[in-house]
């Protein structure tokens, strides 16, 4: 290994492109260290489980928040989650909490929030099966259609829609910063 | 050039070091959380089904194929009386038989497994057909591919259940399909119907919008093995809903099936076949106007009485009416009589059942009120111009099953999976 003395004998020239060298070196490593921890730290999936109902609606008291109920075993619901990955990224301002109620392989539904933009959304994945119990817990008349999503206002309105959603309509609520 | 060498060796070693550790904290937040929640997931159940030797199963953990684990279960009669069940559980389809009306069962019989790739969905369920030779057929769904594709299986046994058929393909067609519904002719032939996403798939391949599936349906003259050339009966339909067929007395399927008109509108329809090859008109069943995208996963029932009314209920969410519902139509579903509402908009009322044995016909239906889920029952004798009071005739805490009904030498039975109370096949007359 050159010691300190050696290198500050070296030419100007050989410095300057070993300074180079390193300087990409380190923009590389940096690059590399940023993408696996960009993946690494990817917001993890929360199991979701039967009386967890009332811990969500505890977190979003008293803020304006969109939860978004979906499942695999529902083809508008999958066609559909692209079109919130952009609702996301417009409005970073608001919380949007997903919650899938189909007991699927962790890894295809990574692979689908990856594809959807939405691998860093709060995402809740079902590990019960989601049976009458579960939906009544969120609404006693909900037998079970998908997808489901509410848009509450900060002082706990909620606002049901059920199916594939409006978007312009959603747009509207969640520029609307007064409650309704 | 050494200084450099050990400068990105550094790197490299903190890089990978930083990599494991947050990879490790973010895999140990996820799992750590699922084993916690499946340590309480026991005391839940346990909860709701009381001392029931299956409470502990009844929630998400239980992954095995036994029946205790089961999710859906359909029954089918042997022409010896003997009920043959089968089942979907712990990512499998099994089956096995009962010689004393499902009190008990002897060995399980593995007919497929596709562990979470089974389609489990809340209206799918495996089907069984027994005809009068003893020869069984099984059909079943399950995700073909990482994009959700599925695939209706079916496996067959010509020597009375001792041995069944690897299961194959049902259909020829690569695109998607679900919800396959046997049923047996008089004369023997096997129809097979299923909800077909290969119409939706030429469009989308043309950049046209389209939404749903289409039912789809073929014909097979030896029991399962083999099937004749698929046909679309209708081209626009919900695609996450169980399609309801009934004979009528000419031996031709009625079907009854959540349809999409005008591609909006998820409204119920029935279709009487003259002919095998002839579906006949598709027929409006209620002006519900139920305008969605979604998938309601919910699909109607149909009985034809002896003298070919067709009965049919339904669950919906329109515009002009919201909850579960019955009519009839005693012109061969060109009209139907004004819904009559089961239950009331303010409870969970769903999951229909209907059967008609001459001119009786048997009507039950699920109720949830938070705490637990029962059967109500109705019967008519007059080929349902006139109805008993509901009457409650099961109930259970913890999982369970849509209801189902099952007629063989003319005694009628609910079929029902409980996680508490197991299976059970309640017999409804004399």
């Amino acid at each position: 290994m050159a010691n300190f003395g050696e290198w500050l004998s070296i030419t100007a020239a050989q410095r300057l492109t070993e300074i180079e060298l390193m300087k990409k070196f380190v923009a590389f490593f940096c690059a590399l260290i940023l993408c696996s921890s960009g993946s690494a730290m990817a917001r993890p999936l929360v199991p979701y489980h039967s009386g967890d109902w009332s811990k969500l609606m505890a977190q979003v008291k008293g803020k304006r928040a969109i939860i978004h109920i979906w499942g695999f075993s529902c083809g508008p619901c999958v066609d559909e989650l692209p079109a919130w990955g952009n609702f996301a990224a417009t409005h970073p301002e608001l919380q949007l909490t997903l919650l899938e109620v189909d007991i699927v392989p962790e890894e295809m539904t990574v692979k689908t929030l990856i594809e959807a933009k939405l691998i860093n959304a709060d995402n809740r994945v079902t590990v019960e099966y989601f049976d009458d119990y579960m939906r009544f817990e969120i609404d006693p008349k909900w037998m079970g259609e998908l997808p489901i999503t509410l848009l509450i206002d900060a002082n706990g309105s909620v606002k049901k829609l059920r199916g594939s959603v409006n978007f312009k309509a959603v747009n509207e609520w969640a520029m609307n910063k007064g409650e309704k | 050039m050494k200084k450099l060498a050990w400068f990105a060796t550094s790197l490299i070693v903190a890089s990978t070091i930083y990599s494991v550790v947050t990879t490790n904290a973010a895999w140990a937040q996820t799992h750590g959380q699922h084993t916690n929640h499946e340590a309480m997931n026991g005391t839940d159940n346990a909860q709701r089904s009381g001392a029931s030797p299956y409470a502990a199963m009844a929630g998400g953990t239980c992954q095995e194929p036994s029946l205790n684990c089961a999710r859906s279960a359909t029954p089918a009669f042997a022409p010896d009386g003997s009920l043959w069940l089968v089942w979907s559980g712990g990512g499998a389809v099994s089956a096995s038989r009962s010689t004393d009306l499902g009190k008990t069962f002897g060995p399980r019989i593995e007919i497929a497994k596709h562990d979470a790739f089974l389609d489990s969905g809340p209206d799918s369920r495996p089907q069984i057909v027994i005809d009068k030779d003893d020869q069984i057929a099984i059909a079943y769904g399950f995700f073909k591919d990482k994009q959700w594709n599925a695939q209706v299986n079916i496996a067959t046994s010509k020597d009375q259940g001792r041995t069944f058929s690897p299961a194959h393909a049902l259909v020829t067609d690569p695109a998607s399909q679900r919800f396959p519904n046997l049923t047996i002719t008089p004369s023997g032939a096997l129809f097979a119907t299923w909800i077909d996403k290969r119409v939706v798939a030429e469009y989308k391949k043309r950049g046209e919008k389209a939404e749903g599936g289409s039912i789809a349906y073929a014909w097979s003259k030896d029991m399962g093995t083999s099937f004749e050339p698929e046909s679309i009966a209708q081209k626009s339909s919900c695609e996450c809903c169980r399609i309801a067929v009934d004979l009528n007395n000419k031996g031709m399927p009625v079907l009854l099936y959540r349809a999409i008109f005008d591609g909006t509108t998820r409204d119920h329809a029935s279709q009487v076949f003259s002919s095998q090859d002839k579906p006949g008109p598709i027929n409006k069943v209620a002006d519900d106007n139920w305008v969605t995208n979604s998938c309601p996963h919910h699909g109607p029932t149909v009985a034809v009485s002896s003298i070919g009314t067709l009965h049919a209920a339904w669950f919906t969410q329109g515009t002009n009416r919201v909850g579960t519902f019955y009519a009839r139509s005693t012109d061969g579903g060109n009209h139907y009589s004004a819904p009559r509402q089961l239950g009331s908009p303010e409870t969970l009322s769903g999951r229909p059942y209907l059967l008609a044995l001459g001119k009786n016909i048997w009507l039950v239906w699920k109720n949830f009120d938070g705490k637990q889920a029962s059967i109500l029952l109705q019967t008519s004798k007059d080929d349902g111009v006139t109805w008993s009071a509901p009457k409650e005739i099961a109930k259970t805490q913890g999982y369970s099953d849509h209801p189902l009904l099952i007629k063989n030498n003319n005694k009628v039975y609910l079929s029902w999976l409980t996680s508490a109370n197991g299976y059970q096949l309640l017999q409804l007359n004399d």
